[in-house]
């Protein structure tokens, strides 16, 4: 069967993956209702339930999930690639590297 | 979906029938527990105050025993008090009477000793258990439902599959007319412009900002630390969660997508029907008694890992977020909300399934922690006793 992600509003620029993903791996990616709505490759090995970027975020971008500003990217993340601790953080940052 | 409740004096309603035992002061409470536990129908909880206590603490401990006493799921009350508690017992027997139920007070040192008093209470409870017994149901509307929103021991599911469900719930029972209190002030820290955003006007706007930050200051002034330092937990990190928006995020959904309309104090009623806060603290016995004081007949609750928490006048509805779970606490656990990640049910199911849950819990159906007997519940005091 193939992977999932959960896309919980509609304008939310990450996912939370259903399954444990692997690099290079193909998610399908499903809306709050259980639409199929796009697919994605995984960038990396994404652990269940930890953020998935479903679209490109440049550095300083909000980070929306459940259609709410939840933080900010601290790095350029690419679509597929996880979000978690070592790119996102609550407040954006000042010196962005 | 048809609903039967007890329609009360000041035309509440009420979906169980129960006589309280209401604890004047700690001492009581074996006496309160052991006598509720001979009789079906008649509740008590463990109090942890009622003496020693500072003139603030003691209004705002009656004041929350006349709000418990106010619930529609109360039908009658006996207070059990020494006569030499903080509290003052006949003002508290004066207040619960303007609430036009069948109400006693019985004092250990106005009896003439212990059994006289324990056969007064007994027979007193006994009388109205019967008198009780009469109320009959009738058909009410959705609108009538006052639902209290609750989460513990969750996990990163919780705010992708249970909280949704129940948000989703929580909007079609306000869409009818009803009325959902969410609170756990300390879990809504980190959204609070959120929730701002999402007020009925600036009034309660200024009101929610004020007291999530009021607490926040509070936490600071009391241990020295920030709690956003401290959150999210280790755990929480592992498991997916990065911020503390985001924790919070998943808690406050719970609460769906409607207007705030009002923002209460601990144990206070709302005037309002819709969406409302209250001010409590995360630890459920007393955010749970809040939301009791705050006249909620029904409790959905829900969590990651399980819980086997209940209380003694609304039934709590246990909705869990995932399958694995589920399996392993269904003994405790009234609803596998996990079924949507699972792909197994779709939200509209999933959200259909659980209205019907609170509908049938309503009108009488006994949830797992009523089966099991569970009583977590206490009176969140200002500042304890001395």
């Amino acid at each position: 069967m193939k992977k999932r992600a959960l896309k919980i509003s509609i304008n939310d620029n990450i996912a939370v993956a259903l399954d444990s993903l692997l690099a290079g791996e193909r998610v399908n990616l499903y809306s709050i209702e259980s639409q199929l709505i796009d697919k994605l490759t995984a960038a990396e090995d994404i652990t269940y339930l930890h953020k998935i970027a479903v679209q490109k975020i440049p550095v300083n971008e909000a980070i929306i999930k459940y259609g709410e500003v939840v933080g900010y990217s601290c790095k350029n993340i690419s679509a597929g690639e996880l979000v978690h601790t070592s790119n996102m953080a609550s407040k954006p940052q000042k010196n962005p590297g | 979906m048809t609903l039967y409740g007890y329609v009360r004096n000041d035309d509440k309603v009420g979906f169980r029938n129960k006589v309280l035992l209401l604890p004047a002061v700690d001492c009581v409470n074996d006496i309160t527990y052991k006598i509720a536990q001979s009789f079906d129908d008649v509740s008590t909880f463990r109090f942890s105050t009622g003496c020693g206590m500072l003139p603030d603490d003691v209004e705002h401990i009656m004041h929350t025993q006349v709000n418990i006493a106010a619930n529609p799921n109360i039908a009658a009350i006996v207070i059990v008090g020494m006569g030499c508690e903080s509290i003052n017992t006949e003002d508290l027997y004066e207040r619960i009477k303007l609430l036009n139920k069948p109400c006693a007070l019985v004092k250990l040192h106005s009896e003439g000793g212990y059994s006289n008093y324990i056969r007064k209470i007994r027979d007193l409870t006994n009388t109205y258990v019967e008198d009780i017994s009469k109320y009959r149901r009738e058909e009410v509307p959705i609108s009538s439902i006052n639902l209290g929103l609750e989460c513990g021991a969750s996990d990163p599911a919780s705010g992708i599959s249970a909280n949704v469900v129940l948000g989703k719930a929580v909007d079609n029972i306000i869409d009818l007319g009803g009325t959902a209190i969410f609170s756990e002030t300390p879990e809504a820290i980190g959204t609070e412009k959120i929730l701002a955003k999402r007020c009925s006007d600036k009034h309660v706007a200024d009101k929610i900002v004020n007291i999530i930050t009021g607490y926040e200051k509070m936490i600071k002034t009391k241990t020295g630390k920030d709690i956003r330092s401290a959150n999210p937990v280790p755990g929480n990190i592992k498991a997916g969660i990065t911020t503390l928006e985001e924790k919070s995020m998943g808690c406050v959904l719970k609460g769906g997508s409607t207007k705030i309309q009002e923002v209460l104090n601990y144990a206070e009623q709302p005037s309002k029907k819709g969406l409302i806060f209250m001010n409590t603290p995360g630890f459920d016995a007393y955010s749970l008694c809040g939301l009791i004081a705050g006249g909620t007949q029904i409790i959905v609750f829900t969590t990651g890992k399980g819980t086997p928490c209940g209380t003694p006048i609304s039934p709590v509805i246990k909705v869990i977020s995932n399958t694995i779970a589920y399996n392993q606490q269904k003994d405790i656990t009234d609803y596998n909300a996990g079924m949507l990640l699972d792909g197994e049910k779709n939200l509209e199911q999933i959200t259909g399934e659980l209205m019907q849950l609170i509908i049938d819990t309503a009108n009488g159906k006994e949830t797992k922690a009523e089966l099991l007997g569970v009583n977590v519940m206490d009176i969140w005091p200002l500042n304890g006793t001395f």
